[in-house]
């Protein structure tokens, strides 16, 4: 199916061959019709993720350099002070925050929507506050209709 | 959790396949069911999210398999139940740690208990098919247990280990008990993917029933509408009272129908609208409604005006109960039928008029089938004429009766009646029941009447037999007394006239006595069949009564013989005619009421009728005038002959007296005077003789 009006999506992989085998294409027509990617992944494998693409014939290194392709892990502290997991916890409202200030980001830089991927693996770590999880999720749905941003 | 977590996304992208999640719960619902379960009224879902989670391949397993149930969401609610609940029962089966599942689903409004048993092939032995029905029977139970997770010998399928997962909370649409071989047993992401599974096809079945309980209310609204929109728009009269027979809605129609205003009505019972003769009956239709003795009732009635008004109303009652069976309100539909009762009314009176008409007609009527003849009905002058009783003709035809005197005659009678709808005035002859035969002039009109199937003949029968006979008699007379008998003299009238009536009855002595009043006695003035000369002396006395009295019609056809040393005028005429006379009729002559004579006739064979007295009466009647004023010119002819007698008489004599005069004034008289004289002379001369001379 195309994605609708409902544009949070949850994948499921078997393992990370299947992820690349799914979502490079998904990824690589974002970048084709000039729409902004925002990855939010485990920062140890940056640059296997940035190495994948590349393997797919994503030229990663220009589009990040021209601001279309943005990495970021999950601990990461960017330059405006805010992380996916600000202090090594989850706080549902930081985060919902946070995905809400990407969308607009990338819509103010003049993208014509966001594709932002985002792995929860980090939801099965015993992170501190995780337990708000669902609630975060859930919440996100009064959030994501107002964008056209696919989320998954 | 994850499985949760799976809950929270309205789209699910696994194993490369992008789709609608089935089992998405929107935030505003989940967030409350988070609520709950923080309340800790949900222990079953904290067990399972306390419990550790596995890899990822396992959940993206487990939510394909999730995925396989929920394909149930595809399953629309027009889909045959059993459909959906075998659908679902396969899915369970399909996932790898299932070897059997027993299902039990119970939804309202029309899903009563669906029950499966499936097992799946690798169960071995392979359980018969009393292994399973004893299975079910002892997991038609399960779903009244407390623990989910059990471990049960299963006659025939041995031990299995079995997760029961109730469908819809308290399990009010059933359950879904999924199982293996013991000693397996169901880990938390096998019972997870079994618990969403359960709760997407709860959800169906809860969806099924709330649009059933929507289009139910959508259905009752519209239904209730329909009603309001006809109710208020209805052209007949519609009521609902309260079992006691108060109102309390009533339409427009009904307040034209009674002459009310609605607030009028409302305000009061039935039987105080209903014509009072009609009460009874009214109370009557609802104790039998109210009792159950009738489902409906349909009571024609009156009602009426505030003005006294009476309308006839037809009333289609029929009571609605509450869900405990007791009357709830009275339904009336009523129906203004003054009109029709008023036409009915009229037909009823013109078919009663038409009926006595046709009872009492002096006309003979009777209504047959026509092509058969078979006699529908006939009026008391038909069943006169025929002398038959009515049920000896109703329903049979002419021909059983051989009404006709010739049967052949009607099959043209009939065909010209099928041709031209109406035969007149035909000529025909009919028998009667004593089998007397009448002429008659017949009649025929073809028509329908309702309710007969074939055309009907109305037959008028007119009994013309007396008519043609008085059409002879008539001729007989007009023969009789033409109009030639009027310029002959008195005595040839009369002459001709006793002729003709002695030639047209059949008679041997025709006679016609006048009365003599100064004698008071008839005396024979015309006599044909003997001369006149042979009776002409024979006077009866006024007051003679044997045989009959002459002074009224009579008729005697058994003159009796004179007793011998009778002497009488009528052993006279016996002794002169010297005829074995049997028969005599006879009539008086009358003018202005007075008898002038009498008018007989004599047979010696031919017995006289009525008939023939009649003619002769009429005969008499005609000829008695002309026979007085015959009789008068007669009289005052002779009057002329004795006058111009008397006159001739009276000149002879004055002729006489005249001579006698003249003779005595010359024999008598003139000797006298001439002696007279010569004396006179004499005397003179002597002295005087000179002078005298």
């Amino acid at each position: 199916m195309a994605l609708g009006r409902a544009r949070h999506v949850c994948a499921l992989f078997r393992d990370r061959d299947e992820w690349y085998e799914i979502l490079v294409p998904f990824i690589q027509e974002g970048l084709q019709l000039r729409d902004r990617a925002f990855h939010i992944i485990d920062g140890r494998r940056r640059a296997e993720h940035l190495d994948r693409l590349r393997q797919a014939g994503i030229d990663a290194e220009d589009a990040e350099r021209r601001g279309q392709l943005e990495v970021t892990g999950w601990l990461e502290v960017r330059g405006w002070d805010e992380a996916y997991l600000r202090g090594g916890r989850f706080d549902q409202h930081a985060m919902l925050a946070f995905l809400e200030a990407a969308l607009k980001r990338g819509k103010a830089k003049g993208f014509r929507l966001t594709r932002l991927i985002a792995e929860m693996e980090w939801a099965l770590s015993g992170l501190p506050g995780v337990g708000d999880l669902l609630e975060y999720e859930a919440r996100l749905n009064y959030i994501l209709p107002q964008y056209d941003d696919a989320v998954t | 959790m994850i499985v949760d977590i799976v809950r929270t996304h309205p789209v699910v992208l696994v194993g490369g396949v992008l789709q609608e999640n089935p089992f998405y719960v929107p935030p505003d619902e989940f967030l409350v069911e988070l609520r709950s379960r923080e309340a800790g009224s949900r222990a079953s879902r904290s067990e399972t999210a306390g419990e550790p989670e596995g890899d990822v391949a396992r959940l993206s397993d487990m939510l394909r398999d999730l995925l396989a149930l929920g394909t149930l969401s595809a399953l629309e609610a027009a889909r045959e139940p059993a459909a959906v609940v075998e659908r679902f029962a396969q899915a369970v089966l399909s996932l790898p740690f299932v070897e059997l599942v027993f299902m039990k689903v119970e939804s309202s409004p029309n899903w009563s208990g669906v029950e499966v048993l499936r097992a799946r092939e690798v169960l071995r032995p392979s359980p018969s098919a009393d292994d399973l029905q004893r299975a079910w029977l002892q997991a038609s139970k399960l779903g009244e247990e407390v623990p989910r997770q059990l471990v049960r010998e299963f006659a025939g399928l041995g031990e299995l280990s079995l997760f029961i997962v109730p469908l819809g909370s308290q399990a009010r649409y059933g359950w879904v008990a999924a199982g293996a071989r013991a000693p397996a047993s169901l880990d938390s992401f096998q019972r997870s993917v079994l618990e969403v599974g359960a709760q997407q096809l709860s959800a169906t079945l809860r969806e099924r029933q709330l649009a059933h309980l929507r289009a139910a209310e959508t259905a009752l609204r519209e239904s209730e509408e329909r009603f309001r929109l006809a109710f208020e728009n209805a052209a007949v009269g519609m009521a609902l009272l309260t079992p006691e027979g108060r109102f309390v809605r009533v339409n427009p129609a009904l307040c034209r129908i009674l002459g009310r205003q609605e607030k009028e009505l409302l305000g009061t019972d039935w039987p105080s609208v209903t014509h009072p003769e009609d009460v009874p009956r009214v109370h009557e239709a609802v104790r039998q409604l109210t009792s159950g003795e009738k489902d409906s009732v349909i009571l024609v009635k009156r009602g009426t005006h505030p003005d006294g008004t009476v309308v006839w109303v037809q009333n289609s009652l029929s009571m609605t109960c509450d869900a405990d069976g007791r009357p709830r309100h009275l339904v009336v539909l009523i129906e203004d039928i003054t009109d029709q009762k008023r036409a009915e009314e009229a037909l009823r009176l013109s078919e009663a008029r038409f009926s006595k008409l046709f009872r009492n007609s002096p006309a003979a009527l009777a209504l047959g089938t026509l092509h058969d003849g078979r006699i529908i009905d006939a009026n008391d002058r038909w069943l006169e004429l025929f002398g038959y009783e009515r049920h000896e003709v109703i329903g049979r035809n002419s021909s059983e009766l051989q009404l006709w005197a010739d049967a052949r005659e009607r099959a043209g009678v009939i065909e010209r009646l099928i041709r031209d709808g109406v035969v007149r005035d035909h000529e025909t002859r009919f028998r009667k029941k004593s089998g007397e035969i009448r002429e008659a002039l017949l009649t025929f009109v073809r028509t329908e009447l309702p309710g007969e199937r074939e055309p009907i003949n109305l037959s008028m029968i007119l009994d013309d037999t007396d008519r043609r006979r008085a059409e002879v008699e008539r001729a007989r007379l007009d023969s009789i007394t033409d109009s030639a008998l009027a310029h002959l003299s008195l005595d040839d009238l009369l002459r001709e006239l006793l002729a003709r009536l002695r030639s047209a009855l059949k008679a041997e002595l025709a006679t016609l006595r006048l009365v003599d009043e100064n004698t008071r006695e008839f005396v024979l003035r015309a006599v044909d069949g003997v001369p006149l000369e042979r009776i002409a002396g024979i006077r009866i006395p006024l007051e003679s009564s044997f045989p009959t009295p002459l002074d009224s019609p009579f008729l005697v056809n058994d003159l009796p013989r004179p007793e011998p040393g009778r002497e009488d005028w009528y052993a006279r005429v016996w002794s002169l005619l010297d005829l074995p006379l049997r028969a005599t009729v006879g009539v008086p002559l009358l003018v202005e009421g007075k008898q002038i004579g009498v008018l007989a006739l004599a047979a010696t064979r031919t017995p006289f009728t009525k008939e023939d007295q009649r003619l002769l009466q009429v005969v008499a009647d005609r000829v008695a005038p002309a026979i007085e004023r015959g009789r008068l010119v007669e009289t005052v002819g002779e009057s002329h002959r004795r006058l111009a007698a008397l006159s001739q008489r009276l000149v002879d004599v004055q002729e006489t007296e005249r001579r006698e005069i003249a003779r005595e004034l010359h024999d008598e008289v003139g000797q006298l005077l001439t002696g007279l004289l010569f004396k006179i002379e004499g005397h003179t001369s002597a002295p005087e003789t000179s002078r005298m001379k």
